[in-house]
């Protein structure tokens, strides 16, 4: 008897527990960043307070080298691999020749490793370690790489992705992220690569939004923008604040989480 | 690709022996613009006698891995073109996209070297504002932002050749506005990653510009005028007056925003004035400001009373 009502009263908890994040929709809880000489020891602490049934989004930057688009244990949502400070972003579905995780061609003649990010997301489990490494080389000389990690609670962790875009140069000082679709309660996360090293206040967060994570250091920078919409539809084009940088040598990615 | 890298970082090895004077050079050859100097450059030809390698010395052309041995060596003609062809090899490269990180290494490190020395500057503004080779001029705006050159400067010598070459054109033509417009993202550039130097050529530029008929390069110049004064006069709120109350919403943003980040930080001293021009922002009917940026001004003003101005 005793052990149903230990079980019956742990059901109700988890219930509570799922409709109270249900209620409070997504939740942003913490984030983290850490950037790498030589991308071959990118390790990223787990952010603090993350429980399990978290949603745990990893972005992964990478310049002047190649990035991998697998990693083991999370799985790719989105991407964007520069050639060149002018260029659009190349995508995994350009790539023409594989090797290992990386892309070693995009249509047939394309590195892709001017600059790049991609974004895995990960549900946070019961055990999760205290941190995340991960070695971003094929071979074994290496330029910087970088990575930001932010857990979200409340999100829908089966399919969490409603939608994605991205956008390799915006011709614009400020970085302007691609309208991506959403619905009112989703999270929008804007991700950027910037390949300069650049101070914070440069790209402030767009109105209505918060900077959840930034990181720089010698000649890069990464930063994660986030806010839930107040609105169903496209999201339209968000820009962030402050005097920005130079226009193209961003690479934008617009991501929408869907709540549970 | 690494042979036209090669050539190009054993020339301004070279180029770095010379000096000259680039305001000379200026006075001399560019008081009216002179497409047959970018279009010689452009083709690799030896450029005219008062270009801006003549008397390049060509110990140098021994070195370079393509240079025939079997010749004399102290051919400057020869030298020129060389240096020339290596630069443009060097921009179709890099244009091309092809390059490895290293090639794109070597052809940044030989930019920086270029930079370094007056003559193969001039050579490298003359390439900027090529017509005759379009992609070679984009490509070379490109590879100065990706080589970090940061070069108050050179930007400096790239307005006043552009201010010699509007006014001989006499319009404010679209291959204008374009050059217009990297000019102004090369100034973005250079506070990326720490303050740049002050330069009031810089700022003459930006307001000179924020003034143009056409509205994207007027736009794109004043919102940057904002920022450059911000970084440079941080008290001189009264030159961010007027953008308060310019009829392009953008602009009147990126001045709220700067408040806000002033307000953020605490920096934002004597703004009586700026209230007033808030104000007068918010209730002028004719900037059309929609009821989104009216209850940012006033989240604004409210702010800027609750700091005791």
């Amino acid at each position: 008897m005793l052990q149903i009502k230990k079980l019956f009263v742990g059901a109700m908890l988890s219930l509570l527990a799922s409709a109270s994040a249900f209620a409070a929709g997504i939740q942003h809880i913490a984030t983290t960043q850490v950037w790498d000489s030589n991308g071959q020891g990118v390790s990223i602490k787990k952010p603090g307070n993350t429980a399990a049934g978290d949603l745990m989004v990893l972005v992964l930057h990478r310049t002047d080298d190649m990035l991998p688009y697998e990693v083991s244990g999370w799985t790719r949502r989105a991407e964007c691999y520069k050639n060149g400070n002018g260029d659009q972003c190349l995508n995994v579905a350009d790539c023409t020749s594989k090797s290992g995780g990386f892309c070693t061609k995009f249509k047939n003649q394309f590195a892709g490793r001017d600059l790049a990010q991609v974004v895995f997301t990960r549900t946070a489990g019961a055990n999760e370690p205290a941190s995340y490494s991960f070695n971003l080389n094929q071979d074994s000389t290496g330029h910087p790489g970088w990575a930001i990690l932010t857990t979200l609670r409340g999100a829908n962790t089966s399919a969490p992705v409603r939608a994605t875009a991205n956008k390799g140069c915006d011709n614009s000082e400020d970085s302007a992220f691609p309208s991506v679709d959403g619905r009112k309660g989703d999270m929008l996360l804007l991700s950027q690569s910037f390949d300069d090293a650049v101070s914070k206040d440069k790209f402030g967060a767009p109105n209505g939004m918060s900077t959840f994570g930034y990181v720089s250091n010698s000649d890069e920078a990464g930063f994660l923008f986030g806010g839930i919409l107040t609105q169903d539809g496209a999201t339209g084009v968000r820009i962030t604040n402050g005097s920005g940088a130079s226009s193209c040598k961003d690479a934008l990615v617009s991501i929408t989480i869907k709540p549970q | 690709m690494l042979l036209a890298s090669g050539l190009l970082v054993g020339a301004c090895c070279v180029t770095l022996c010379v000096t000259s004077d680039v305001n000379s050079y200026f006075s001399a050859n560019l008081t009216a613009p002179q497409p047959e100097l970018a279009q010689s450059a452009a083709a690799g030809a030896a450029l005219p006698g008062t270009s801006a390698l003549a008397g390049l010395v060509s110990p140098f052309a021994a070195k370079l891995p393509s240079a025939d041995n079997s010749t004399p060596v102290n051919r400057p003609a020869q030298d020129e073109a060389q240096l020339g062809q290596a630069f443009q090899q060097s921009l179709r490269d890099y244009h091309a996209g092809v390059s490895s990180p290293e090639e794109k290494n070597r052809i940044k490190t030989a930019l920086h070297e270029m930079s370094r020395d007056r003559k193969a500057r001039a050579l490298m503004i003359e390439m900027f504002f090529s017509q005759s080779e379009p992609q070679l001029a984009q490509a070379l705006y490109g590879l100065m932002r990706d080589a970090d050159l940061k070069d108050v400067g050179l930007l400096e010598d790239l307005i006043q050749y552009a201010h010699r070459h509007a006014a001989q054109a006499n319009a404010a033509n679209a291959g204008n506005a374009a050059i217009a417009a990297r000019l102004i993202d090369l100034v973005a550039d250079l506070g990326a990653k720490s303050q740049s130097s002050y330069s009031v050529a810089i700022d003459r530029y930006l307001t000179q510009m924020a003034e143009s008929n056409d509205p994207q390069l007027r736009i794109r110049a004043a919102t940057q005028k904002i920022w450059y004064v911000d970084q440079h006069q941080p008290n001189n709120l009264a030159a961010q007056e007027k953008y308060l109350a310019d009829t392009a919403p953008k602009v009147r943003e990126e001045v709220y925003s700067l408040i806000e980040a002033r307000i953020a930080n605490q920096t934002l001293s004597g703004q009586g004035q700026l209230r007033f021009a808030l104000n007068a922002a918010l209730h002028a009917e004719h900037l059309g400001a929609s009821a989104e940026e009216k209850a940012r001004v006033n989240a604004l003003l409210q702010a800027l009373a609750s700091t005791g101005a």
